[in-house]
């Protein structure tokens, strides 16, 4: 990741001249799209993003049944395509993927969990794209003291070890009012935000610093434009691509991370009556599908599927885009 | 080189601290303490609560607490007892009559128990053997598919490797529960007992799964990268054979790239293991780490996370002198 930063500029001008000039102008981002449309595996994987984007909003009007509800003496169905349970539980077309422990919809749990785990990737990874890029411009432009203040301080968080601080984290502050707001979603959030700034920061220090070498920027300056004005009209958008690139791998990580903490039951508080946004997440789900795992090893499977294909998606999109926004940079 | 290691060494120092600060804050914000029970049971009188909190000094102001844990302090009978500095991660509040230290590098009675029986020795097994699982399967798989560049087996490898890296082993874990001990009994789901290799060949395979993918895809593209560089045309061209070429000299400067990045993949088994050691159930450091933030066991808290912090510092430093060892070039700077 770190060279990214270092031949993207270069990358950038190879780019604009490998392409014809035609006689209508193309804008860098358009150059790329044309780039990104050819890489098909990138493109099925956006598509089972955007489904997955769908379902997870349209949850209430997708799932068959309610999340919540328990359906006494119908626990442990099995899915569609398993005659028996272990315990042997008949099939029943009403519940596609089966029912858990308590009698719930599998399928519909899956749904639900699917927004809470959306919002865990997608928040966290706006906020740091926020503040990391703002403290690595302001290391890579100012030098110096901040320069080092700001790096020193992403050398101590990158020794932290990171999962054990999100379970500190949610362990100590999970029963303060800060802890209870929103389900937990709050302090989680902003428990993956400090825990993962520190990547993007060092890329985007890094970016600012070949930035800032470059000819243009000289110019500018001897233009007189501000330190303002230089940051957000140069040094941003020839930083965008990275930042958009390191986006799309952060979001699979930070949904993991749900996860991980769902499943240590650290994660977002699971609702009861179901009225609430966020009624179970994925993390969740991983919990109650493992401790039953002997007596309905399909729930588990189902999700680790669907998970996956999630996160796989992900990084195909993530390897187009880099391929696209960069395209000197081979794999 | 030398002079490079110490700075890395010193950094060192600074890390810890910091690292303990945020740690010992978090864990004093927390509500509760070690003394408090589970609701359902009986709890610690108010009395026996004070005794205690002198005794371990739960009662001074919170910086105190701190330079006592880390420095040491001077007991009731004039004698100092040194703190972290000395190694002493201090005494369990929940175990009694256990010092943290003991309780992560102490090995259990019984006959041919060794320093690997210790919670410390079943993690580090879980690490090491994850670890060359990764490389020792990896290197090869990258190299493997960098020769047969563009053809199947080449796109078969690297189909794997996309995979890899991106299911986390988190998933995997439980992809290898549900086929291999629910579908096919080919292990069970909690295993009994960790003697011999047998029983760590699944969670080594399914923890170190990523780092190989990884690994692999590191070694494929740098030894492409080395393949077409000229110092290699002109050892073909004079005459030497391919052997030589290919391990020799594409292998030696392939290794570079990957072995920078085999310092994070290490931080990423060292921190990782939690929630392997958990799925699993092997009872390493890990393990018990979320029942002990719970019980507000403030010394084992900070000694897990100061010994995480420790392994990764570490895991960075190693990385620094492989390198060295790796490319000479490095060591004259």
């Amino acid at each position: 990741m770190q060279t990214d930063a270092h031949t993207l500029p270069a990358a950038a001008l190879a780019g604009e001249l490998a392409e014809p000039q035609g006689p209508v102008s193309r804008s860098q981002w358009s150059l790329a799209w044309r780039r990104f449309r050819r890489n098909r595996a990138a493109l099925v994987s956006i598509a089972i993003i955007l489904l997955y984007g769908l379902a997870g909003l349209f949850a209430p009007w997708l799932a068959p049944h309610n999340p919540v509800k328990d359906n006494s003496g119908r626990d442990y169905v099995p899915p569609f395509w398993r005659a028996k349970s272990p315990a042997g539980v008949a099939a029943d077309l009403t519940f596609p993927l089966g029912t858990d422990s308590q009698g719930r919809d599998v399928l519909s749990r899956i749904l639900y969990g699917m927004r809470s785990s959306m919002v865990a990737g997608l928040m966290p990874a706006l906020i740091i794209l926020v503040i990391g890029s703002t403290l690595g411009f302001l290391a890579g432009w100012a030098g110096g003291v901040t320069d080092n203040l700001v790096m020193r301080t992403t050398d101590i968080f990158y020794a932290f070890p990171d999962v054990l601080f999100l379970i500190l984290i949610m362990v100590t502050l999970g029963s303060t009012p800060l802890g209870r707001l929103g389900n937990g979603l709050v302090l989680f959030l902003s428990a993956l935000a400090v825990v993962s700034w520190t990547g993007l920061a060092r890329l985007v220090r890094g970016s600012a610093l070949s930035l800032k070498s470059l000819e243009f920027i000289d110019a500018a300056r001897g233009l007189g434009a501000s330190n303002w004005r230089i940051i957000t009209r140069h040094l941003l958008p020839n930083s965008l691509s990275l930042m958009v690139v390191w986006a799309a791998f952060a979001v699979p990580r930070l949904i993991i991370a749900e996860a991980i903490l769902g499943y240590l039951g650290l994660g977002l508080r699971p609702s009861i009556t179901g009225k609430e946004f966020f009624v179970t997440s994925w993390g969740r789900l991983f919990l109650e599908a493992y401790s039953n795992v002997a007596s309905q090893p399909d729930f588990l499977l189902v999700l680790s599927f669907v998970v996956s294909v999630f996160v796989i998606s992900f990084t195909f999109v993530g390897d187009g885009l880099r391929d696209a926004l960069d395209p000197r940079q081979k794999r | 080189m030398t002079g490079l290691l110490f700075r890395r060494f010193i950094w060192f120092f600074p890390v810890i601290i910091v690292i303990s600060l945020i740690t010992f804050a978090l864990m004093k914000l927390a509500p509760g303490g070690p003394w408090d029970r589970d609701a359902e049971s009986k709890q610690v009188d108010p009395r026996t609560q004070k005794l205690l909190d002198q005794r371990f000094g739960l009662d001074r102001p919170l910086p105190e607490q701190y330079l006592r844990y880390m420095v040491g302090y001077i007991d009731a009978k004039g004698s100092f007892e040194c703190g972290v500095v000395c190694g002493n991660l201090g005494p369990s509040y929940r175990q009694r009559g256990k010092n943290v230290q003991d309780i992560f590098f102490g090995v259990p009675e019984g006959d041919g128990r060794n320093f690997f029986h210790s919670k410390f020795g079943y993690s580090l097994r879980l690490g090491l053997l994850s670890m060359s699982f990764a490389v020792l399967v990896g290197i090869p798989m990258g190299v493997l598919s960098a020769l047969r560049h563009n053809t199947s087996v080449d796109y078969i490898i690297t189909l794997v490797t996309n995979v890899g890296v991106a299911v986390p082993s988190f998933v995997v874990a439980f992809f290898s529960v549900v086929v291999l001990a629910v579908g096919l009994h080919l292990i069970p789901v909690v295993q009994k007992s960790w003697s011999g290799i047998t029983p760590w060949i699944v969670p080594a395979m399914v923890f170190g799964f990523g780092t190989l993918a990884q690994t692999a895809r590191f070694t494929r593209s740098a030894m492409l990268e080395v393949m077409s560089q000229e110092f290699i045309r002109a050892a073909r061209s004079k005459g030497l054979g391919e052997r030589v070429v290919i391990w020799k000299h594409t292998v030696r400067n392939m290794l570079i790239p990957v072995v920078t990045n085999l310092g994070p993949a290490l931080v990423g088994l060292i921190t990782g293991s939690i929630v392997i050691e958990n799925i699993f159930g092997i009872p390493g450091i890990g393990r018990d780490f979320v029942q002990s933030i719970g019980n507000r066991d403030y010394s084992l808290i900070m000694g897990t996370t100061l010994l995480y912090a420790v392994l990764i510092v570490l895991g960075n430093l190693s990385v620094d002198v492989l390198y060295g060892l790796i490319d000479p070039r490095v060591r004259s700077e």
